[in-house]
């Protein structure tokens, strides 16, 4: 991706000066709006300082938006502040699948997750008055063994998984050179196949254990139903 | 259309695997061990998904993405009912004050 020298420099100093205004505003009030611009930002530098093609740029964006906002659901103090940070992590795999080119996953993803799942926690949280209280404000267990213990899994998993990259073939650099992910018109075609033939496994040759699923999240309901029920001696209305 | 390497996809996933991971360690509050439960769940999708675009979209990727979404939607739906349950009975929703099952 070729551009002119100056709109490379005046990229490269907004990209620079987006890193210096979030590393300044980072822990005040404008955070999101300053990590969008900084994305932004990040998204354009990729593309014409170092040269990514577009729709590699838009995914690193996408990944590291993603990781910001499940390190934001991990350390905010505040569950409430951790479910829209869920949110926005949920809705950035929403992305990420498009980008992939899984459009009713991403659907489904939006539906389900940033829908119901995160509305169900903001409402669990809500009714037990979490939001401004003290209680799980600081609830971080002290001592090291947890943090060391996931490092080790993350550290683990990573050179597993570089390992298996770079020996299977080619290594990183092949998987990261632009010129091995043309758009083909054939694969875009197999993707919208693979639409139809999912909606055709789905409901042939997995209609069993779809229907599994379904008695799943029908028990699901009765249980909680039973769970979240007032205790039989103080019983009034449901 | 599909512009990331698998490898670059595997390396996201497992971050987002090692955050959640974090998160279900280092907290002490239920709902935000339950949030950090849902980003594995999540990062196990997009493994899938990855897989699934690199053996030539093969559709069983998807759909196994589909039950993983569906049953971590009743596990959100159960555990959040159990967590109300539990601050019914303890006022609280830490993990350290559920332990009547300690002899």
């Amino acid at each position: 991706m070729e551009s002119s020298p100056v709109l490379t420099w005046i990229l490269a100093a907004l990209l620079g000066a987006g890193v210096l205004v979030s590393a300044y505003n980072l822990a005040g009030k404008r955070a999101p709006v300053t990590s969008g611009v900084f994305l932004v930002l990040l998204a354009a530098g990729l593309w014409a300082v170092f040269g990514l093609p577009p729709a590699l740029a838009l995914f690193a964006v996408l990944g590291i938006g993603t990781l910001g906002c499940a390190l934001g659901i991990v350390l905010h103090p505040n569950p409430a502040v951790s479910a829209v940070y869920m949110m926005g992590c949920f809705t950035g795999m929403a992305a990420l699948y498009l980008v992939l080119g899984f459009p009713f996953l991403a659907m489904v993803q939006i539906l389900v997750y940033s829908g119901a799942i995160v509305v169900l926690f903001l409402f669990v949280v809500m009714l037990l008055d979490l939001g401004r209280r003290g209680e799980g404000w600081s609830d971080f267990r002290p001592g090291l063994a947890g943090p060391v213990l996931a490092g080790g899994l993350t550290g683990t998993a990573l050179v597993a998984f570089l390992v298996a990259a770079s020996s299977a073939k080619g290594a990183v650099k092949d998987a990261l050179d632009p010129a091995l992910l043309p758009v083909k018109a054939s694969q875009a075609a197999s993707s919208v196949s693979a639409g139809a033939g999912f909606a055709d496994s789905l409901f042939g040759k997995y209609l069993l254990p779809f229907e599994a699923i379904t008695f799943l999240l029908l028990a699901a309901l009765v249980g909680v139903i039973l769970l979240a029920r007032p205790p039989a001696s103080g019983r009034k209305e449901a | 259309m599909p512009p990331a390497p698998t490898s670059a996809l595997l390396v996201l996933a497992g971050c987002l695997f090692g955050i959640g991971a974090l998160g279900f360690l280092i907290r002490r509050n239920l709902i935000v061990m339950f949030m950090s439960v849902e980003v594995m769940l999540n990062a196990a999708n997009l493994v899938l998904l990855a897989a699934a675009r690199d053996r030539g979209w093969q559709v069983e990727g998807q759909i196994l993405v589909i039950f993983v979404i569906a049953v971590a939607a009743a596990e959100a739906a159960v555990g959040l009912g159990l967590i109300t349950a539990l601050h019914r009975l303890k006022k609280s929703v830490s993990a350290d004050s559920a332990t009547d099952l300690k002899g």
